[in-house]
């Protein structure tokens, strides 16, 4: 009996130091979390009061959360699907044998290796009006323009979207590549002999070929566009009025400006919540689409 | 490929009794080393305070912006650094100074002040009150009463750091806002120099006609976020109260002064600023905050602002900005109809901790920072107006820098300090309101009640 329990567990030693830890910096920061949402916790007050769904009920009529709600919504989906198709984009045009693809390639990594912060600064300064970069390349266009971008109501938002492509695109057509230099080359060989030309070719060898990689990207990158932080705070800090207002940049403000914690953690309870959902409807697709 | 991983999984299984129990074994030790050294890994960020226990020397900290940043320069740092080592024979203060930006700062400190570290920390006159709260600065009136030079420091820089009767951080910096404009500018057009608000918008305007938008007449920082722009409405707010500060505390109550119409007022300012054909400010800078007013009013962009000492700084290796600064003069902000002459006074603390282990070895830090040299000479590097009045003997403030600052230290009697609340959502809210105004998403008016209505909200939820 004892050396058949040994023998069934004989892993789990080795895999205890890893839960342990595990345990100590994501479960139990999330379960605090999730007990910091139902009490008052301000930072400035001492001790905390259990308010059982009173913070779940004052977001529910906060029009400042349900707006950051939608724009981490639309910044996720449209940055997500851009990134995708931009990636791709870039993957087959790296893969041409041009003369200084390969110097293109050695840098085009360039844009996500620089931190976020100076990410942030560089487009402060190419967004400014008068010697900003898009302005000055606007003008030279003979286009009309000569707008703080960052300032703009209409514009702030996209110009958040075009940094996270600024940053990210590259990073997808790296990865892209990669998937397709995997595939065999007498795959596309044997879709020409069966009279493929370059798009269905494209389409039904290419794209399989690098969907398990999308699968990866499109995973990470709805973490990370969903609960990105310090481009929006960065640029905008969610202004102007809120037009770029996220959901992370307002638990932020809610945590370390008004110090209210337990807002703040139901802020992020909610964030986690729907993160949990999309992950668990796309693993499903995923699955039937395996099966 | 599935099929060779489980024949692999099943050779692994039948591995001998021996090698099994040397896999455990081995897991149990690893587990075991991890258990063991974990209070050594977690402590390492406390490792500073902890030599620093004890009365006579060990290891001092001192969390500061400036010298992270290099508001002041590295060779200041430097200097600094070496003169501690004499002014506080043996001490080591660490040459790590915080993460640099106020607002990691405040929070670092919120969460970590109980270990120790650091034992002396820099921040903005509204830090002092959140630290208060929390109780987490040292009052310091006892060693200030019992130190000579106490005298020399300027009383009013030490009133906004006394709360409930108790001193709670030495001043190092201040300043007052002042109204920057570009003489040549002014002369040049026939302007004379703004008195009122009316003046500062309709002479803004007409610079901007003459010149035909080449250059503005006037910049305020309006974007969400920038620390620069709540301060410049506090400066508004104390011409249109009456000198009265924002908020009134009473035995832990809060009270938010203005009333909608005073609110009105200084939001129609700002609504004016961006009207008209030949705004007075340029539209392309909605939204836009210090980042962009500092370098463009000394490259000609703009012939007003509301600005500080450090506008000094922009002198260094750029004649252009020098030339334009030399024909600038700094004078009392404009007032509104009725108004009373008032600005916002900026006052930065040196505080303690209340955890520090070494208290008395803080203090001496705390000394050697606000000493009559040290002071002087930071500010004389980063272009403030030191907190004591025999630093300004020094003959670093002699000569140009000396009568720049003396524009700014005239209007010192007519600021106001800030008081000991939490503005971080205060700030937030008048920012957002005067987004709401100049991007014309509501009117003065409502844009007043909506401010109005937040901030007593933010009173209520005991978030300030």
């Amino acid at each position: 009996m004892k050396a058949r329990f040994i023998k069934e567990n004989s892993g789990l030693p080795l895999i205890m130091p890893t839960l342990v830890v595990m345990a100590l910096f994501s479960v139990l920061p999330l379960i605090e979390g999730f007990r910091l949402s139902f009490t008052d916790s301000n930072l400035l007050n001492k001790g905390e009061h259990w308010i059982g769904l009173q913070s779940y009920v004052k977001l529910a009529h906060d029009p400042i959360f349900w707006g950051a709600f939608l724009h981490s919504l639309v910044l996720t989906a449209s940055v997500v699907v851009l990134q995708l198709v931009l990636g791709l984009i870039l993957a087959l045009a790296l893969k041409q044998e041009v003369p200084g693809i390969r110097f293109v390639r050695s840098i085009i990594m360039a844009s996500w290796v620089i931190p976020v912060a100076a990410t942030a600064i560089i487009f402060q300064f190419m967004v400014e009006p008068g010697y900003g970069f898009y302005n000055i390349v606007l003008h030279a266009l003979g286009i009309k323009a000569n707008n703080f971008w960052f300032g703009d109501l209409q514009l702030a938002f996209p110009v958040i979207i075009l940094l996270h492509l600024w940053r990210n695109v590259p990073f997808y057509g790296i990865a892209f590549l990669a998937a397709i230099q995997a595939i065999p080359h007498t795959t596309y060989e044997a879709a020409e002999i069966d009279g493929a030309g370059p798009w269905r070719s494209f389409v039904h060898v290419t794209v399989p070929g690098v969907r398990n990689m999308m699968i990866v990207m499109v995973t990470i990158h709805v973490l990370w566009t969903f609960n990105n932080f310090d481009m929006v705070y960065l640029s905008t800090g969610g202004g102007p009025v809120y037009a770029t207002e996220v959901l992370p940049v307002y638990l932020y403000l809610q945590a370390w400006q008004s110090y209210s914690v337990g807002y703040a953690s139901s802020i992020g309870v909610v964030m986690f919540v729907v993160l949990m959902i999309y992950f668990v409807v796309y693993i499903r697709i995923y699955e039937r689409r395996e099966t | 490929m599935l099929v060779s991983l489980c024949e692999e999984i099943s050779k692994a299984r039948s591995v001998t009794k021996i090698m099994k129990r040397k896999l455990i074994f081995g897991g149990l030790c690893f587990g075991a080393a991890l258990f063991i050294a974990s209070p050594a890994l977690f402590a390492t960020g406390t490792s500073e305070s902890a030599s620093s226990s004890g009365t006579s020397g060990g290891t001092l900290s001192f969390w500061n912006m400036p010298f992270v940043t290099q508001e002041v320069s590295p060779d200041y740092v430097k200097t600094w650094l070496a003169n501690v080592k004499t002014a506080l024979p043996g001490y080591t203060v660490s040459d790590f100074f915080g993460p640099g930006d106020y607002d990691p700062l405040r929070a670092k400190f919120l969460i970590q002040a109980s270990s120790g570290t650091p034992d002396v920390i820099e921040g903005l006159l509204e830090d002092t009150a959140v630290y208060v709260q929390k109780g987490l600065i040292e009052p310091l009136d006892s060693y200030f009463n019992a130190w000579a030079d106490k005298d020399q420091f300027v009383q009013a820089t030490l009133a906004p750091l006394t709360i409930d009767g108790k001193l709670y951080g030495i001043p190092y910096n201040t300043n007052a806002r002042g109204l920057i404009y570009r003489k040549d500018v002014l002369a040049q057009y026939n302007l004379p120099v703004p008195q009122t608000w009316n003046d500062l918008i309709s002479e803004g305007q007409a610079i901007t006609k003459a010149t035909n938008a080449q250059m503005y007449g006037l910049f305020l920082c309006t974007k969400v976020g920038d620390p620069r722009a709540p301060q410049e409405v506090i400066s508004w707010w104390f011409q249109v109260g009456g000198g009265q500060p924002m908020f009134t505390i009473s035995g832990g109550t809060k009270t938010y002064n203005p009333t909608i119409a005073q609110l009105t007022e200084i939001l129609t300012l700002y609504q004016q600023a961006f009207a008209g054909d030949t705004p007075a400010i340029d539209p392309a800078e909605r939204g836009n905050g210090w980042p962009s007013e500092d370098p463009g009013y000394t490259s000609g962009k703009w012939a007003m602002a509301p600005e500080g000492p450090w506008l000094w700084g922009r002198r260094n290796g750029d004649p252009a900005a020098a030339t334009i600064l030399d024909n600038s003069v700094v004078t009392a902000l404009p007032i509104p109809p009725g108004g009373t002459a008032g600005t916002y006074l900026e006052v930065k603390p040196i505080m303690m901790n209340h955890y520090s282990k070494d208290k008395a070895g803080a203090w001496k830090l705390i000394q050697f920072i606000t000493s009559k040299d040290n002071m002087g000479n930071w500010m004389a590097s980063s272009g403030g107006i030191p907190a004591r009045t025999d630093s300004l003997d020094l003959p670093v403030f002699q000569g140009p820098l000396g009568n720049w600052l003396k524009m700014f230290a005239a209007l010192l009697p007519q600021a106001h300090a800030q008081e000991p609340i939490n503005w971080g959502p205060v700030s937030d809210a008048e920012m957002h309101a005067i987004n709401y105004v100049i991007y014309g998403q509501k009117s003065p008016q409502d844009a007043a009640q909506w401010l109005h209505d937040t901030v007593t909200g933010l009173i209520t939820a005991g978030t300030i």
